[in-house]
């Protein structure tokens, strides 16, 4: 009687986790099936699998160059041109502040911290409008759009700080008081054994950043407005530009989403890690 | 061993350089701007030139206030509020359900966290084909399976937009605090569910009383992070209607700061795009105050 009633509440568990997994990839599935139907096919009943057999018009759609816009493939390009730098200069600099923060005898070391947790209190959206006018004022956006996208970024992020600070504090203070009798100085310490010794933190933080600005649409779509556009934006243009041609921009979709998937794959750890850690108490 | 002098001193000024690398770049970018938006604000501008700036109080907060369009676009934004609410009572039960430590529960969250993975854009994209009025997957299924006798124009009609964009704004959330309250249920000392049953406590009981207090400051700051960002929710909504959708139903309070700073026909108005900020992050304080107020009636800290 019991077992019974055990076995059926485990099935009604299985059941219920795997609707929810079904309703969560069956439009990745459905996404990429239809990205290699024949047009025609997909102008007409709705039918879950190619009829006519496999066609790559989509996929030759987004490689094909047209008019003077980017294509999704230097969209690509642009995009790791843009996001690189930021992420690892500012995952350098999150690092060195929250190694300050834990490991260096300084003065109002408390209060400072207290300040940078509260800058995270403030809504990006305020800043939006004035950081704008100011870039446009200095003639950087229609000279240099990027920039904008970029420089904020190099000098670290107050959450990056803050989940660095964890696993620094994790590094034993002997460790480090050891190597200062070495002879190693505050930077040695730091690049030679605080840095080594939080690889896994540091590969959750920077995957991650990547990962968010590589997926941004509103920074650059506020910025950017000549030919010089990142993926998200490429993709967003070439979807209307084909508006009706399924195929082809489920194909640019694929094209789009890949890098992260194959990222999410091989790094999952990191990535559930790097969130997890974030988030819990405070 | 000789001490060298002047050591502290280098490792004091080191540390406090280092310490605030991040604080000089929010001073630059984000107290300056944050400043002239004050100013902004309270300023009438020709197109985007600084220089053409004439004080005007209250006026553009008055404009802004006079507008139906905002008070529309105030209402979207609390339909997405509530769909982050909803994806959040989704996300407890999922993980509630993972905890039981089933067999292959791993491999169901993997799963479950692709789409936080998945840029905003695409996913829009995607659900466009699912919703697609005349070939999609989703008018097709529900017709076959006698659910529907007529197509539905779920993008297209005021009716079943929302209902379009809340499954979603579901659909791509949910990972992400799956995440979160896992790892946090997975930390709760099995011992207490032992002991609760021995006094005859049922599993919904546990849920109710172990399992919900134990996890409330991981749901508490969800929640927080949760409305913090669907107040500025804009990406979803502007791919999938950039004109702002059927009656405006897509056009959130961000959207619409959007359109007042790069509008094409009525020309950009600096002072109101300004202005829908501050509002918006008043908004944002307003929810958060009352959030901390509210949570020492649940949230559990022990």
């Amino acid at each position: 009687m019991i077992k019974k009633r055990k076995l059926s509440k485990k099935l009604i568990i299985y059941v219920s986790l795997g609707i929810y997994a079904l309703f969560v990839l069956t439009p990745f599935f459905i996404m990429l099936i239809s990205s290699f139907k024949h047009r025609y096919e997909t102008i007409g009943d709705f039918k879950w699998l190619p009829q006519e057999g496999i066609s790559l018009e989509g996929y030759k759609s987004v490689f094909e160059k047209v008019n003077s816009s980017t294509s999704i493939i230097e969209g690509f390009f642009n995009t790791l041109w843009i996001i690189i730098p930021p992420t690892i200069i500012g995952l350098l600099t999150s690092s060195l502040s929250a190694y300050a923060f834990t490991k260096l005898r300084f003065r109002g070391k408390k209060v400072m911290f207290g300040l940078l947790i509260a800058t995270m209190m403030i809504p990006g959206i305020v800043t939006l409008v004035p950081s704008y006018i100011i870039w446009d004022y200095l003639g950087v956006t229609a000279n240099a759009p990027f920039i904008p996208l970029m420089i904020p970024g190099m000098f670290g992020a107050a959450a990056c700080v803050f989940f660095m600070r964890q696993s620094f504090f994790a590094i034993p203070d002997e460790i480090i008081e050891a190597a200062k009798l070495d002879g190693l100085n505050e930077i040695q310490v730091f690049f030679r054994i605080v840095l080594p010794l939080s690889k896994p933190a540091l590969l959750a933080q920077g995957i991650l950043g990547f990962v968010a600005g590589y997926n941004d649409y509103f920074g650059p779509l506020i910025y950017l407005k000549t030919d010089y556009q990142t993926l998200q934006i490429a993709l967003a243009t070439f979807s209307d530009r084909f508006s009706g041609d399924w195929p082809a921009i489920l194909a640019a979709n694929v094209i789009a989403i890949l890098p992260t998937i194959v990222i999410y794959i091989f790094a999952q750890k990191y990535f559930i890690e790097g969130i997890a850690h974030s988030g819990v108490k405070g | 061993m000789k001490t060298k002098p002047g050591y502290k001193k280098r490792e004091e000024r080191i540390g406090w350089i280092f310490a605030n690398i991040p604080f000089f770049g929010f001073a630059i970018f984000g107290l300056i701007p944050l400043i002239l938006s004050v100013f902004l604000s309270f300023n009438h501008f020709k197109g985007l030139r600084l220089n053409s700036a004439t004080f005007v109080g209250f006026d553009n907060f008055k404009t802004i206030f006079e507008d139906e369009l905002f008070w529309q676009s105030i209402n979207n934004t609390l339909f997405v509020v509530v769909a982050t609410i909803i994806s959040l009572i989704l996300s407890i039960i999922i993980s509630a359900l993972l905890a039981t430590e089933v067999k292959g529960s791993k491999g169901f969250k993997v799963i479950y966290f692709v789409p936080y993975v998945c840029s905003l854009v695409a996913i829009t994209f995607m659900w466009k084909w699912i919703y697609d009025y005349n070939y999609g997957v989703l008018n097709a299924t529900l017709i076959e399976w006698g659910l529907i006798k007529e197509k539905i124009n779920w993008l297209g009609s005021e009716e079943y937009f929302r209902t379009a964009m809340m499954i979603l704004l579901i659909w791509s959330s949910m990972g992400f605090n799956i995440i979160l309250l896992t790892a946090s249920l997975t930390s709760i000392d099995r011992n207490l569910y032992e002991a609760s049953s021995i006094d005859g406590a049922n599993g919904i009981r546990q849920f109710f009383t172990i399992t919900l207090p134990m996890v409330s400051p991981t749901i508490f700051y969800l929640l927080i992070t949760g409305l913090i960002g669907s107040l500025q929710s804009f990406t979803i909504f502007q791919v999938m209607a950039k004109d702002g959708g059927p009656g405006q139903k897509g056009l959130t309070v961000v959207f619409y700061l959007y359109k007042k700073l790069f509008n094409a026909s009525g020309g950009s108005d600096l002072g109101v795009a300004s202005a829908i900020g501050w509002i918006v992050a008043l908004l944002i304080a307003i929810v958060t105050i009352i959030n901390f107020i509210g949570q020492k009636k649940w949230v559990n800290y022990d």
